[in-house]
């Protein structure tokens, strides 16, 4: 998951999109949230574009497109491996139910409705802010997924969060207070500095090695328990496939 | 002139259109692009050039805009052919569209009369 909130809206009818677009940004202006809107006119361009780069954590999708239903558009999409969010779009409440087959976040009826549009922005935002760490900014918030963080690290009365994409971002906060509130299994406190997430872990000798060749040192007289976690942790992840990227890396 | 005024003259509720939108400047937003791209005209051309399933699609999008935008008598009467197209009756989608074409610029013309009001002061 990334850190700006991707969104696509695809319509083929221009007012709409510019309706959807605009709510969006009435949406998001007094939340200070990062986030970028790509029209689409037809199906065909959203397809290709999502098979190139899965990169939408929301669609916008009209039902009634110029070749294909917005329903197929999503099969499609859902079938390519597509995992963000669908909201559709449209004037009848026809394929209502079938929206369930595609795991669809929202169906909107027009004509278009602010506050319903809100509800559903703020049920997929509440879905999207569960695991993630807030990191204020100076005009803005960004939600860093934990999917995302390599490592957490403790800097005098700060906290300095390592992501997968090499960014450092800054938590005014105790490491204590970050390891409590992160409730995930692959975060492990392996020091009195560092909470290191599993997942990036490429091996383990005295100390963690991440994917990356950075080290994350591992408190010495725990060193028998932290291994122990370690192991359990990949034995399971082996399990679940969990480790397939990091064991590729 | 105030939008409410604009409403109450075409004969639609603006109270209602405000508690879909939330806000005037949303409408008026709204309002700009619509009469800016005259998809009525389209229709029109459609149904003169006998590109049936076109104006089924442009009939069936402004279904959706015109009630957004709280003409409830545009969008009955855009539904309305909509669904003579749908059944290919030619002739009465001639009579409903010229009534819509009719309609509209009813609208339009008391729409452009308060923005030339406004730019005038």
């Amino acid at each position: 998951m990334k850190d700006v909130f991707e969104i696509a809206v695809c319509d083929d009818s221009s007012f709409d999109r510019f309706v959807i677009a605009e709510m969006i940004d009435g949406y998001f202006k007094d939340k200070s949230f990062l986030y970028h809107v790509t029209e689409y006119c037809n199906e065909i361009t959203l397809i290709d574009d999502i098979e190139e780069s899965n990169r939408y954590d929301i669609i916008f999708l009209d039902i009634y497109l110029n070749s294909l239903l917005g329903i197929e558009v999503a099969k499609k999409l859902r079938s390519g491996g597509y995992n963000g969010k669908i909201v559709f779009l449209t004037a009848s409440d026809k394929y209502a139910v079938e929206s369930y087959d595609v795991d669809a976040a929202g169906y909107l009826l027009k004509p278009h409705n602010y506050e319903k549009f809100c509800n559903v922005m703020d049920r997929i935002l509440i879905g999207r802010r569960k695991n993630t760490i807030i990191v204020k900014k100076r005009s803005s918030v960004e939600y860093i997924s934990y999917d995302n963080i390599r490592y957490i690290e403790s800097s005098n009365t700060k906290c300095l969060i390592h992501c997968s994409d090499g960014k450092v971002h800054t938590v005014y906060t105790r490491l204590d207070l970050v390891e409590n509130d992160i409730d995930d299994k692959r975060f492990l406190r392996c020091h009195r500095s560092f909470l290191v997430n599993l997942y990036y872990v490429r091996s383990m000798n005295e100390n963690f090695v991440m994917d990356n060749d950075e080290i994350v040192l591992v408190r010495k007289k725990s060193i028998k328990d932290i291994r122990r976690m370690y192991l359990e942790y990949n034995s399971n992840a082996v399990l679940t496939g969990d480790l397939a990227e990091i064991a590729g890396a | 002139m105030e939008l409410m005024d604009f409403y109450n003259a075409i004969g639609e509720n603006y109270d209602l259109l405000l508690s879909r939108l939330l806000s005037s400047d949303r409408i008026e937003k709204y309002l700009t692009i619509f009469f800016s791209e005259n998809s009525i005209a389209d229709l029109k051309n459609q149904i003169i050039n006998n590109e049936f399933q076109s104006a089924i699609n442009t009939a069936h999008t402004l279904k959706g805009v015109t009630a957004t935008l709280g003409f409830d008598h545009l969008a009955s009467d855009i539904c309305g052919l909509h669904g003579v197209l749908k059944n290919n009756e030619s002739e009465k989608a001639g009579i409903l569209c010229q009534q819509i074409v009719e309609e509209y610029e009813r609208i339009y013309k008391l729409w452009y009369n308060i923005h030339s009001k406004d730019r005038a002061l």
